[in-house]
């Protein structure tokens, strides 16, 4: 069984009360009344012994003042059932034994008949007290009813009873007003604990009490508030991190292919990984060298930054992913890092797309009078391996004769021309208009078929 | 013949003491009173009655007050066999008895005359048994007519 606090705190009063009130009930009762009955038979045996001592003076010395004023006192006292004076006598009998014989002398009231060797019972207490004279010898024998101490019993007990009530009541209040003083204010924490665990901050335990209940109170709302501050302060720089994580991801994959930076993320480092099939695209602008000596390096970085951001947006839209650019080269590929049958048609769209934004912008460019580039293009097909190597400023990569071969196709292109391979032309001749180039002497591979890319197939 | 000699003066001295013992017993007895309340005459049963405490307030209803010799004096040992018929013990058990049924006032005792004198004359309603007269401002009773008894 598993009681509150409230009801612990009650049962301990209450059985503190109750000892206190068995006690006042019980103990307190009895012990008034052998104290009363101990003073009782000691007053009547002192009426006893003073009467005796009037008796002796007044058989020795002739003065009777004593045992008048003795006996007046008790005879008024309303307790008294009755006063004897006992004469004992030695009897001689025939055989010389001696014996003692006690008589009644008198008695008050003398209508009392007198047994000499009456003893107390529970309606009467007897008390004896000798005395020895020359004249006389005898004791004096007192009786008192014991009605008076019957009657104090009672009102002791009833007073007792009446004493223990009132204590138990007043306890009961007493442990109840202080169980619920100290038990409300303890399951309001109770609660608000509960609550502030399932995460609810906003409560706060009203206490004014100074004691160690109001003081637990009083710490227990500074701690939700520092909860509260803190988990606010949490929330802020999670949601700071939050967004330099974003930052951070889009950095990532703006460096990094998605896939590839989910697994850097996840495992600290990428693996390498070989493609059978992508397509590798390569462009340069003619005479970027020459023209560059001509224009203001901050014009020339924007140039670049003008053109490389359009052929971003045309390979992103191709689901094609840059690899890098040097200089004024730009390389990217189609088919990685997710396979992807569709690469290249993707790249062969892509490649178009990005000739047409370079003769659009030298127009533009002619119709301001400044310089503008040609642009050439190299595409070639085959497998690759793809991914990050070193430990420091990561960049995914890509290596295999496809690239090299990629590479020597743009070199060996035309301004305004996408120079494709034979094995490109092979997969999308169907659908786009190629031109057979002949067999051109590549440098480290030698000669090779290359077609021109002119456009789709209407 | 030695014998004799003392059997005559031991005879001699019972003969001539012992009837002079007898005679101072046997001496009369004056009753005082004050002079509030008491009267001045009564016969001889009334005194008794009174000493015996038998009559507890005079006629003007003050207090009796009775005043004796102590039993161990000669006068009080004659006033017990002359006016109260009991020996001493007998006289002390009477009054006792009396006292503790709270009947009466038990006499006041005396060890001289004198004292007993002076005490009749200073409390109201006393009366007193003496054998001898004082010069002291106190009242007799006439008992019987006679001054003595």
């Amino acid at each position: 069984m598993v009681f509150n606090v409230q009801t612990k705190i009650l049962m301990t009063v209450l059985s503190v009360v109750l000892m206190f009130a068995f006690f006042i009930l019980f103990y307190f009762p009895a012990r008034q009344e052998r104290y009363l009955l101990d003073n009782y038979n000691k007053e009547i045996e002192n009426f006893a012994k003073t009467v005796a001592l009037g008796v002796k003076i007044a058989l020795t010395e002739q003065n009777f003042e004593g045992v008048e004023t003795a006996i007046d006192f008790v005879r008024m006292d309303s307790r008294l059932q009755f006063v004897s004076l006992i004469q004992s006598d030695s009897i001689h009998d025939d055989n010389a034994n001696v014996h003692i014989e006690r008589t009644v002398f008198k008695t008050f009231p003398d209508s009392v008949q007198v047994d000499v060797n009456v003893e107390s019972d529970e309606h009467f207490i007897v008390k004896r007290a000798h005395f020895f004279t020359p004249m006389m010898n005898g004791e004096i024998m007192l009786s008192f009813s014991t009605t008076e101490i019957v009657k104090s019993k009672k009102q002791i007990r009833l007073t007792s009873v009446f004493a223990s009530l009132v204590v138990f009541l007043i306890g009961l209040s007493i442990g109840y007003w202080l169980s619920r003083k100290i038990s409300i204010p303890v399951l309001a924490l109770r609660d608000a604990a509960n609550k502030v665990g399932e995460g609810d901050l906003t409560q706060w335990v009203k206490n004014k009490s100074r004691d160690e209940i109001g003081e637990l109170s009083k710490a227990f709302n500074n701690m939700v508030k520092d909860i509260s501050t803190a988990r606010q302060e949490v929330e802020q720089r999670t949601q700071e991190l939050r967004v330099e994580k974003k930052k951070s991801d889009e950095l990532l994959l703006n460096i990094l292919p998605s896939e590839t930076a989910e697994e850097l993320k996840r495992t600290g480092k990428a693996k390498t990984k070989h493609y059978d099939s992508v397509s590798v695209l390569f462009t340069d602008f003619k005479d970027f060298t020459s023209i560059a000596e001509k224009m203001d390096p901050n014009d020339l970085v924007a140039e670049l930054h003008y053109c490389f951001s359009a052929f971003d947006r045309i390979i992103k839209k191709h689901d094609i992913e840059k690899i890098k650019t040097i200089g004024d080269s730009y390389m990217c590929v189609a088919g990685l890092p997710l396979k992807n049958e569709l690469h290249p048609i993707n790249i062969a769209n892509a490649a178009i797309e990005i000739r047409e934004f370079m003769q659009m912008h030298k127009i533009d460019k002619q119709a301001k009078g400044e310089d503008s580039f040609d642009i050439r293009i190299g595409i070639h097909t085959g497998e690759v391996v793809a991914g990050i190597v070193g430990e420091n400023k990561f960049a995914y990569d890509i290596w295999g004769n496809t690239v090299n071969t990629a590479s020597r196709l743009e070199s060996n292109s035309e301004p305004g021309k996408i120079n494709i391979s034979e094995t490109l032309y092979q997969l999308i001749h169907d659908k786009y208009d190629c031109v057979l180039r002949g067999k051109i002497s590549v440098k480290g591979i030698g000669e090779i078929p290359m077609y021109f890319l002119e456009g789709i197939k209407n | 013949m030695k014998t004799n000699y003392i059997s005559i003066l031991f005879a001699l001295i019972f003969g001539i003491f012992l009837p002079m013992s007898l005679r101072a017993q046997d001496t009369d007895l004056i009753i005082i009173r004050n002079e509030v309340s008491v009267p001045s005459e009564m016969d001889l049963s009334q005194l008794k009655s009174v000493l015996r405490g038998e009559k507890y307030r005079w006629k003007d209803g003050s207090k009796v007050v009775v005043a004796l010799m102590k039993t161990n004096t000669p006068v009080g040992t004659n006033t017990c066999r002359k006016l109260y018929n009991m020996s001493s013990n007998e006289l002390n058990k009477y009054f006792l008895a009396l006292v503790f049924q709270g009947k009466v006032k038990a006499p006041t005792f005396f060890n001289s005359e004198s004292e007993l004198a002076s005490f009749v004359a200073e409390t109201p309603g006393a009366i007193g048994v003496l054998q001898n007269v004082y010069e002291i401002p106190v009242k007799t009773i006439l008992v019987d007519g006679k001054k003595q008894i």
